[in-house]
């Protein structure tokens, strides 16, 4: 905190550095010196966005889990696999690691996202005493939320190459769809967030620092 | 303020004017959860829209049933599958849950029926061998009911015959089971022409039901006059014509069938309804003899012994089947002190008087008619001696003694009369009585009486014989006496003289001549007598008159009665 509270940040200075080359220049509102780019001293709209693109998200999340992931046709008649009924048969059969990774990578992990931006939305809008655990956890989630893929590249995978015809055919199932749409909504929202409203947040909340007053 | 780290130079000089724009207050980022939501929740009411209408099932038991996998399949389209299967509230049954697709709605009408389809074994075939593989589902058959319901029962055994396929159904009602169950198969003369569907046992008749399904175009070939018999395994039978082997098709044995035609002295009569009724027969044999028309029933109480008198024996007149037996039961006739047999027998009184009026009405009273006036009786007979098979003869006996109709509790009784065995047995036993009762000892004692008398009389004949033997003696010296001797001798003589005698009168002698001549003397006389007799009865007046035309010969007329020319 307290070598937070020496640093003079380019906000307070009437710097901003431009979002697409970098060019650290004066005032927002104005295009970047160098690439044009319009300048902002924040993301725009970053808490609006994020939170619209959680609730996004969220409402996707529900389909996702609740409608049918894949449909197996194979000799013994159609099955429908929704996400946790997947989860449960690999438990089931005894392939416990491949469950776990499932289970991990499809349900826990958008939870998590979902759940720890909704978490960071609402810091930043009352004051913060640990922004810096924060900042770890925005950067996890950031790192972790390309992972939550795997479900839709499994059944992108199968579905191409399980096409036995009579024996065994693969379709995607319209939960695909919704979880595709959740795992890209929590990547967006990941990345509209400006992780720098959390020391925003944290330098106005302390009296000696006020913040950036543009 | 803060100091700047590198102020530009315009802002220092002029600040420039900000162009102020009112904030939006909302952003257009907020089309995305929009757009989100109603992807997801067309996602959702995609799915279940998708989903079609849900019924319940309920069968005995859920083998091969699977919750999620099972399909239901109507002529082999799916068009569901089983969501859910749970054990009904009272343990007794299985409810299966199954959703079929959303424009299978108008299958599930009342007549609607399923079953499970799994591999099966038997009914002369192998069935639903593919779901050993891919196993078991529920076969739908829609019905044709406009009625909407959700809730069905489903069968245990597939239906032999699908919904929709036309001919009739029909009952055939039998006292014994026997090899038919369903799948078996009704023949016409041999051809396969439908199928025994469901066998069922009727509690209150305490028949079985079998439901028959003729298919079309054969169910023509069913009339009210046809005769149902049951086709299957081998029939063995021991009755009063001998013994009977009978054996259908190798098929027929294995699995059982049924055939039916129309019986020899029977008619086609009219084509059958839908859910018309038939009884079934053990066999054929049995349909050819039990075709009666109407039927009287009548008590017949028998002296003798009814052993091999058989239900269903025959019961002829003059060895023609008029009916059968239908029971021997000293049930009949709840009478005190009765000792007789009563016999229940079923007859076609239309068999006894051919020709005459068959009013079903008159027919007691004219086998009344025929009891009284023509003595008609009911007879026992031994059919076959190997098998000691007794059957019922009615026969006319003018000369019983007279009896009619009677009545005995609630049956009408025939009048009987002992059984030619019987009437042998009676008619040896009086031969013995009589022979018992001759005098025979009297006979003997008076045969040894009479053998005395002979003795005697042989006596006196051998004294009469030795009383003979003096004259016997004497004739013999008379016979040896010259006097004897001499008597051929003279007898030549005498012989010789009457040769002598007779020549004088021979043909070569005068007297013959003279005699010749007189009797042709005598001949010429009667000849002219005789023609004045016969001119005298020509005319009888010529006597009177003289003969007309005299000096002329007479002329020969033509007898009076031809007419003259």
């Amino acid at each position: 905190m307290k070598a937070a509270r020496a640093v003079i940040t380019a906000a307070s200075q009437g710097l901003s550095s431009c979002h697409t080359c970098g060019r650290v220049a004066a005032a927002a509102g104005h295009p970047c010196p160098r690439c044009g780019t319009p300048m902002h001293v924040r993301k725009p709209n970053s808490f609006e966005r994020t939170v619209a693109l959680i609730i996004a998200a969220v409402a996707l999340y529900f389909p996702a889990n609740l409608l049918p992931i894949m449909t197996v046709e194979g000799i013994g008649g159609a099955q429908r696999n929704t996400i946790v009924g997947g989860v449960f048969a690999f438990w089931e059969t005894g392939s416990y690691p491949v469950a776990i990774i499932i289970f991990t990578a499809s349900v826990i992990i958008p939870i998590v996202k979902i759940i720890s931006l909704i978490i960071l939305c609402v810091a930043v809008r009352r004051p913060t005493r640990n922004p810096r655990a924060l900042t770890v956890l925005y950067r996890l989630t950031e790192i972790v939320g390309r992972w939550s893929m795997v479900d839709v590249f499994v059944v992108a995978i199968l579905v191409t190459l399980v096409q036995l015809g009579r024996l065994m055919t693969i379709e995607p199932g319209p939960a695909a769809l919704a979880f595709a749409g959740v795992v890209i909504l929590t990547m967006l929202a990941a990345m509209s967030f400006d992780p720098r409203l959390i020391w925003d947040a944290h330098t106005r909340q302390s009296p000696g620092h006020p913040p950036h007053q543009p | 303020m803060s100091p700047t780290l590198a102020p530009p130079p315009a802002a220092k000089q002029s600040p420039p004017s900000a162009e102020v724009r009112p904030a939006r207050r909302i952003s257009s980022t907020w089309i995305i959860p929009l757009v989100a939501i109603a992807l997801g929740l067309w996602l959702v009411w995609q799915h279940y829209s998708d989903l079609g209408p849900q019924a319940n099932i309920r069968f005995e038991t859920a083998e091969g049933i699977e919750a999620g996998r099972t399909k239901i399949r109507c002529r082999s389209v799916d068009v569901g599958v089983v969501e859910n299967v749970t054990l009904s509230a009272d343990l007794q049954h299985v409810n299966v849950g199954i959703r079929l697709g959303d424009e299978n709605e108008m299958l599930l009408n009342e007549d609607t029926r399923f079953w499970v389809v799994r591999p099966r074994v038997g009914g002369g075939a192998i069935s639903g061998l593919g779901t050993i593989i891919s196993g078991a589902y529920i076969e739908l058959d829609p019905g044709r009911s406009e009625r909407q319901t959700r809730s069905f029962t489903g069968l245990e055994d597939p239906p032999a015959t699908p919904t929709g396929v036309p001919g009739v159904r029909i009952h055939l009602t039998a006292d014994q089971g026997g090899s038919l169950g369903p799948g078996s198969i009704v023949r016409y003369r041999g051809l396969e022409v439908g199928r025994i569907e469901t066998r069922r046992f009727d509690e209150k008749s305490q028949w079985l039901v079998y439901d028959v399904f003729i298919k079309s175009p054969f169910e023509n070939l069913v009339t009210s006059g046809s005769r149902f018999w049951n086709d299957s395994g081998i029939a063995f039978r021991a009755g009063s014509g001998g013994f009977n082997f009978r054996a259908g098709s190798l098929d027929s044995i294995l699995t059982g069938g049924v055939s039916f035609d129309v019986p020899r002295n029977g008619t086609a009569g009219e084509p059958i309804v839908d859910g018309a009724s038939f009884r079934l027969y053990d066999n054929e044999d049995s349909i050819n003899d039990v075709v009666l028309q109407t039927s009287l029933t009548y008590l017949l109480m028998f002296d003798a012994s009814v052993r091999g008198l058989a239900d269903d024996a025959e019961v002829e007149f003059r060895g023609i089947r008029i009916g059968s037996v239908i029971g021997v039961s000293l049930g009949y006739a709840n009478q005190a002190g009765e000792k007789r047999i009563p016999v229940l027998i079923e007859i076609d009184p239309t068999r006894l008087t051919p020709g005459e009026n068959q009013d079903p009405s008159q027919a007691a009273a004219r086998i009344e008619k025929l009891v009284r006036e023509d003595g008609l009786r009911a007879t026992l007979r031994t059919g076959s001696l190997l098998t000691g098979q007794l059957f019922v003869e009615l026969d006319f006996q003018p000369e019983a003694p007279r009896a009619s109709v009677g009545t005995l509790g609630e049956y009408r009784t025939l009048p009987t009369t002992s059984s030619s065995f019987a009437r042998i047995e009676d008619q040896l036993v009086r031969v013995l009585t009589k022979i018992r009762e001759l005098p025979i000892e009297k006979t003997l004692e008076t045969a040894t009486d009479a053998l005395g008398e002979i003795k005697k009389t042989a006596e006196t004949t051998t004294q009469t014989v030795e009383g003979l033997k003096a004259p016997i003696a004497n004739l013999d010296a008379i016979l040896a006496s010259d006097d004897m001797k001499q008597a051929p001798a003279e007898l030549r003589n005498a012989l010789t003289e009457a040769r002598t005698t007779l020549a004088g009168i021979g043909p070569d002698s005068a007297a013959y001549a003279d005699l010749s001549l007189t009797l042709q003397d005598l001949q010429s006389t009667l000849q002219s007598i005789k023609s004045l007799s016969d001119s005298i009865d020509n005319k009888p007046n010529s006597l009177l008159f003289g003969r007309e035309g005299s000096g002329k010969d007479p002329t020969p007329r033509a007898p009076r009665l031809l007419p003259r020319r």
